[in-house]
């Protein structure tokens, strides 16, 4: 029994060449999280001019963001378009993945294309030519947010359908139906009961994911709609003349925001 | 009248035939195995019996009902798959109880009978378990647990054994085959393995490029092959045609002949006997030891020919190059049609 805990605790002790890696680990989270934890101080700061540490620290700056109705307006505004961006590419891609892995496996091949497409255009050239289409026409879209929730639509496309196809393709989805179909379920029972469970994992994870990329978008929300349905990124820009204590608590607000849904992302991904 | 009665079965996929015109019956309560080569068509007849695969034109029925046009769901067929095709997310019980639940039965009855399946498959102490924390044997008699539980009117097993080493699968077949007796289940089992066919089934049906080339009683279909794929496929028979045969024969012949290896004695004198004749001479060319068979590859004039005797001792095995004679059992030489 000694020996096992000997042994056990022998296990646990970091070899030197464990410890540098750690010690690299640290170095680059510090890097990366050095101008967020610069922001985060300038946004508690009250004054920081020309001394090296700030006169003093303040909440005043949250506290006037997030009593300002501008920027609540705006936070929604972002929220509402990702969500519906996400739901619309939750509902159009999920039958699709599942169509193309079950009966035409030709769309699979015109998806894996079309993904990429998002990456192809540049998001300033996509702009323009998006504007010249519907900035007149039978559909004059440009300034209304349905553009906006079209437009993160397609952004969403590449992740959304990467992550189901490889679910979908880490499962035996053929036989899983047929025995499902042989015990007594429908095609669209079989889906829900059985497929569906196991593609959670990475459905979550590509909506997560595609949520942080549509939070922070900010050309196409700039040029298709700008301060007609000003979002979130929309507002930071035009607030930029503003004070930098208050731009700063912003950033810093956004940050947490997406932190706090990586976190959830994590936690429903490992629950899952 | 037979349980399971395949007519005239007709089916395409793009340019190819897969079926033209097959017919199978089945008899109530019999475990058949349809045995054959990859790509034979085994596998995608048993998915039409299943209602997975459709097909062209012909009609199968059980039980005296048509059901060629029938959904999957109302066949009351249960089907055990290669790669078992257990439901990853859900627990060992919960799969089992998958088709009970699609029923609609009561909760405590379904309970009950997965219960009571589980122990039969000597699984109770995993129902908690999900599917990737089992063995493959024990996927396996999952999977089959979950056909039975739902009392099927037919069992379909495609090569359920295929992915399973060898002590595994020999002792889920003994499950396999006591629990059909036990439960009288009428079973159709795919496999590409003589050896499972011949030692589970009541009917062995033999099968090439969608066609039966032969059935029969396991005994029947080993000892007399009607054709030389028949005799290739199963066993190790020596085929031989023409002057080759005529030299083995002693007297000429227009068939092709087929001599299991075990119908041949090695002999260390040429003695007569009215079983064989006169003994041909012959020479070892090479010596394959296979637990408690030796397999001989002997000359004989221009045909060589295998030869299998028991392993009774070492002192009795043969050397390569050895002279010897051979006894050609005349009674277990088969005549083949062409």
């Amino acid at each position: 029994m000694r020996q096992t805990n000997q042994r056990r605790h022998h296990s646990h002790q970091p070899s030197p060449q464990h410890r540098h890696y750690t010690l690299i680990v640290w170095a680059l989270v510090g890097l990366l999280a050095l101008p967020l934890l610069a922001t985060l101080l300038y946004s508690l700061a009250s004054r920081w001019g020309a001394t090296m540490l700030p006169d003093g620290l303040t909440l005043r700056w949250y506290l006037e963001l997030w009593g300002e109705p501008r920027f609540l307006a705006a936070f929604a505004r972002s929220l509402l378009l990702c969500f519906a961006a996400l739901a619309l590419s939750l509902a159009l891609i999920l039958p699709l993945a599942l169509v193309a892995h079950t009966r035409w496996p030709w769309l699979d091949k015109l998806m894996k294309l079309l993904m990429l497409l998002p990456f192809a255009v540049p998001p300033v050239v996509g702009s323009v030519g998006l504007l010249q289409l519907y900035a007149g026409g039978p559909l004059p879209l440009v300034g209304t947010p349905w553009i906006l929730i079209a437009c993160f639509f397609t952004l969403t496309v590449p992740f959304m359908y990467q992550a189901m196809a490889t679910s979908l393709k880490a499962i035996p989805l053929r036989d899983l139906l047929d025995a499902a179909h042989l015990l007594g379920a429908s095609t669209p029972q079989a889906f829900i009961q059985v497929i569906l469970p196991n593609l959670r994992n990475g459905v979550l994870v590509a909506l997560f994911l595609s949520f942080s990329f549509l939070f922070g978008e900010f050309v196409f929300a700039n040029l298709l709609v700008g301060t007609r349905y000003e979002t979130l990124q929309v507002y930071l820009n035009n607030m930029r003349n503003h004070s930098g204590h208050f731009t700063s608590a912003l950033v810093i607000s956004y940050f947490f925001a997406i932190l706090l849904l990586t976190w959830m992302a994590n936690r429903f991904s490992r629950s899952a | 009248m037979a349980f399971l009665n395949i007519q005239c079965l007709h089916k395409r996929y793009a340019d190819q035939t897969l079926f033209a015109g097959l017919n199978l019956s089945v008899e109530r309560g019999q475990l058949v195995s349809l045995l054959g080569p990859s790509g034979c068509g085994k596998s995608t007849l048993l998915r039409t019996i299943a209602g997975l695969t459709d097909i062209d034109q012909g009609r199968i029925e059980l039980d005296g009902h048509d059901i060629s046009r029938l959904a999957p769901q109302q066949r009351g067929i249960g089907m055990v798959f290669q790669n078992y095709a257990l439901f990853p997310n859900l627990s060992v019980f919960a799969n089992v109880a998958f088709g009970l639940k699609q029923q609609k039965l009561d909760k405590a009855l379904i309970a009950t009978r997965v219960n009571t399946m589980l122990e039969r498959v000597e699984l109770s102490a995993f129902a908690k378990r999900l599917p990737h924390q089992l063995s493959g044997g024990q996927r396996q008699r999952v999977a089959l647990a979950r056909a039975l539980v739902i009392q099927p009117r037919l069992l379909l097993l495609d090569e359920p054994l295929s992915a399973l080493d060898a002590p595994i699968r020999r002792s889920l077949r003994q499950q396999i085959r006591s629990l059909q007796q036990e439960l009288a289940l009428t079973t159709v089992f795919v496999t590409h393995d003589q050896e499972e066919a011949l030692t589970l089934s009541d009917r062995v049906v033999l099968m090439h490029s969608g066609e039966i080339i032969q059935q029969g009683s396991a005994e029947n279909v080993y000892s007399a092959p009607v054709s030389p794929f028949a005799a290739g496929f199963i066993g190790h028979y020596n085929l031989l045609a023409g002057a080759a045969a005529a030299s083995v024969l002693g007297r000429s012949t227009l068939s092709a002949i087929a001599i299991r290896p075990e119908a041949i004695e090695l002999l260390d004198t040429p003695q007569a006997d009215p079983r064989w004749g006169t003994p041909l001479a012959g020479r070892i060319l090479s010596r394959q030891l296979l637990g408690n068979i030796v397999r001989y590859q002997v000359q004989c004039a221009e045909v060589t020919l295998i030869c299998d005797c028991l392993n009774r001792s070492a002192a009795d095995l043969r050397a390569s190059g050895s002279a010897v004679w051979l006894g050609v059992l005349q009674a277990e030489v088969r005549t083949l049609a062409a």
